[in-house]
């Protein structure tokens, strides 16, 4: 069998070599031959610039693996298309059966799992973005004392690269972009690392009321010194910016505590915050999804708990 | 004359399922849910609300320009009219369920509206639907821009448009936020990359998947403009009228199960303020030590 990891973003290459490897591990027996290309573009990875290489240099491929951004998603369904394979985008499992290739992934906003068979190859997977490097469970923090210990400032989980363990990928130079763009501006966006890394997360919801009350909770969490993230219909009412996003069009947190306040639970926010150790809602509405979801919950008022929270952290 | 696509579909409003219904099993690998009221695709009623927003914008940017040239020749302010003209179309999969929010576009002031009479998109069809897809463009072309969202509530991330570029050879740009008229006949487009924002102008033709972009819900049409467009149905098109044989798909859906995504929900109950401090103590406080 014949394995190959694409890399399309040289800023996380790293990291995503040890997803897509963890990933790997876990799926498959070690019969398999295994390269990593790494794409280096100019401004970004250009899909019809990475596709003029990626064509003739996987067709031999049996199995494509992609990680889950931007230019993964977009690679992977185009290059089967390319080289009459299969593409299957957001794969949580992965294994080989009778007909073809069987994989996993939810459907219908994360309430539903659905266990699908590719029948054509080559197989062009993207994994999805929850999937740890190394494959290894996120570590079961579900007691009290959840932020103690020396290790506290760590995220959850190993860190990216830990089982990447294989060779140095192959690094191809992309060709001149084909579209010949003018006028281009890219204001970088360095996905801010707090939301990921941080080890306490004030997850917020429609219940901050309005963009005002959403600032209020994003500067208490800052006074609490925890990340601020927040669920799709609080930026999507432009409350707060998209790098805020929680959830599978967001970040997948792993911080040791999570505290939710005013969100509703929808399965594809806490999908985002499923890696989370301990998780501790507070919702006015003692029937609220995210009750069921939550390893403590009460029920009360957001701004009278977390401004609470931020009086007795305060020194 | 701009010539854009706008692929929009109807899906059930999965919000409206309770978390009982779903974790009974009540769903089966059609991912058919009988009875559930509709609504649109949300980042379709993005792209359908951003190509009203690109023609508003070109309506009046000709507006300006007739006015700039009044003193001038009547000949360039007849081109300049002419070069921003926008004509929009709708297409949807589906049954007569579609055929409202259809009329609701062209109330809005889409040309056209139509419906492709067969299965709506769902994760293991979007093959067969991309390459019917791919037809209607080829017969009721040629499109200068063909919008669609990026993702579906249904099936997680799409490919549809994806294969649909693939299929028509459309240069393809994903998760688009916006897009407005650019230098030299160009579309400026701005998109999301894995490194940042991205502004450009590109040539047409293109293929534009529209991705999360705040405040871009469908705006409303008054009751003016839906007498004025009148009641007649959008036309409907037979699948077969574009392909004897649908095309095979690779993927198939073989099982569905409930996700649990439960866990202990120990309840805390008494004054708001003594549980704070008791939530400081335990799991923060605690661990500082």
């Amino acid at each position: 069998m014949n394995y190959t990891l694409i890399l399309p973003n040289p800023g996380s290459a790293e990291e995503d070599s040890g997803r897509l490897s963890g990933f790997l591990q876990n799926c498959t027996d070690s019969s398999r031959n295994l390269r990593k290309i790494s794409l280096n573009g100019d401004t970004f990875c250009r899909a019809e610039a990475a596709l003029i290489s990626l064509v003739s240099l996987c067709a031999e491929d049996d199995i494509i693996l992609f990680p889950a951004s931007i230019a993964g998603r977009e690679l992977a369904v185009r290059l089967a298309a390319r080289l009459g394979g299969t593409a299957a985008v957001d794969v949580t499992e992965m294994r080989f059966c009778d007909d073809g290739l069987h994989v996993v992934r939810s459907l219908c906003t994360e309430h539903i799992r659905g266990d699908f068979v590719l029948r054509r190859k080559p197989f062009c997977i993207v994994i999805n973005k929850s999937c740890p490097a190394g494959g290894a469970p996120v570590e079961d923090i579900s007691k009290p004392s959840a932020l103690s210990g020396e290790n506290a400032s760590a995220p959850a989980g190993l860190s990216p690269g830990d089982a990447s363990g294989e060779d140095a990928p192959e690094t191809v130079t992309l060709p001149a972009d084909p579209l010949n763009p003018t006028n281009q501006n890219l204001v970088p966006q360095h996905m801010s690392s707090s939301l990921t890394e941080s080890r306490l997360v004030i997850a917020a919801g429609r219940g901050l009321g309005s963009r005002a009350g959403a600032d209020e909770a994003a500067a208490l969490a800052e006074q609490l010194g925890a990340a601020f993230g927040v669920s799709r219909p609080v930026v999507m009412n432009a409350w707060r910016p998209m790098e805020e996003l929680l959830g599978v069009s967001g970040s997948m947190i792993h911080p040791k505590l999570c505290i939710v306040l005013g969100a509703s639970g929808s399965p594809a926010f806490c999908a985002g915050i499923s890696g989370s150790g301990t998780i501790i809602a507070v919702n006015r509405d003692p029937d609220a999804p995210i009750m069921k979801k939550s390893d403590i919950c009460i029920c009360g008022d957001w701004k009278d708990f977390l401004r609470a929270m931020v009086k007795y952290c305060s020194p | 004359m701009m010539n854009i696509l706008t692929v929009f579909n109807i899906i059930p409003d999965l919000d409206l399922i309770s978390e009982a219904e779903w974790a009974s099993d009540i769903v089966d690998t059609r991912l058919n849910f009988p009875g559930v009221k509709t609504v649109p695709e949300a980042q379709d009623e993005s792209a359908a609300e951003l190509a009203l927003r690109f023609r508003d914008a070109a309506a009046a940017a000709s507006a300006d320009s007739v006015a700039a040239a009044s003193a001038g020749s009547h000949a360039s302010a007849a081109a300049a009219a002419i070069d921003s003209e926008v004509r929009l179309t709708a297409v949807t999969f589906g049954n007569a369920v579609a055929d409202k929010a259809l009329r609701t576009l062209t109330a809005l002031g889409y040309q056209s509206a139509d419906r492709i009479d067969t299965d709506r998109p769902g994760p293991d069809n979007e093959e067969s639907h991309a390459a019917l897809l791919a037809e209607y463009c080829r017969k009721r072309g040629p499109f200068d821009l063909i919008l669609a969202g990026t993702q579906s509530s249904v099936s997680g991330f799409s490919q549809l448009p994806l294969l649909l570029a693939e299929a028509l050879q459309f240069p393809c740009i994903t998760e688009v936020t916006g897009f407005s008229a650019g230098a030299e006949g160009r579309i400026r487009i701005e998109h999301q990359t894995d490194t940042g924002i991205l502004s450009e102008d590109l040539p047409t033709p293109l293929l534009l998947t529209i991705g999360d972009v705040p405040d871009t819900c469908l705006r409303i049409p008054t009751l003016r403009q839906r007498k004025a467009s009148g009641s007649n149905p959008p036309s409907v098109i037979s699948a077969s009228e574009f392909s004897e044989e649908l095309k095979e798909n690779g993927i198939r859906l073989q099982s569905v199960s409930a996700i649990d995504q439960s866990r202990a929900a120990r309840q805390m109950e008494g004054d708001t303020d003594d549980i704070a401090k008791q939530i400081v103590q335990e799991y923060i406080r605690e661990g500082t030590r």
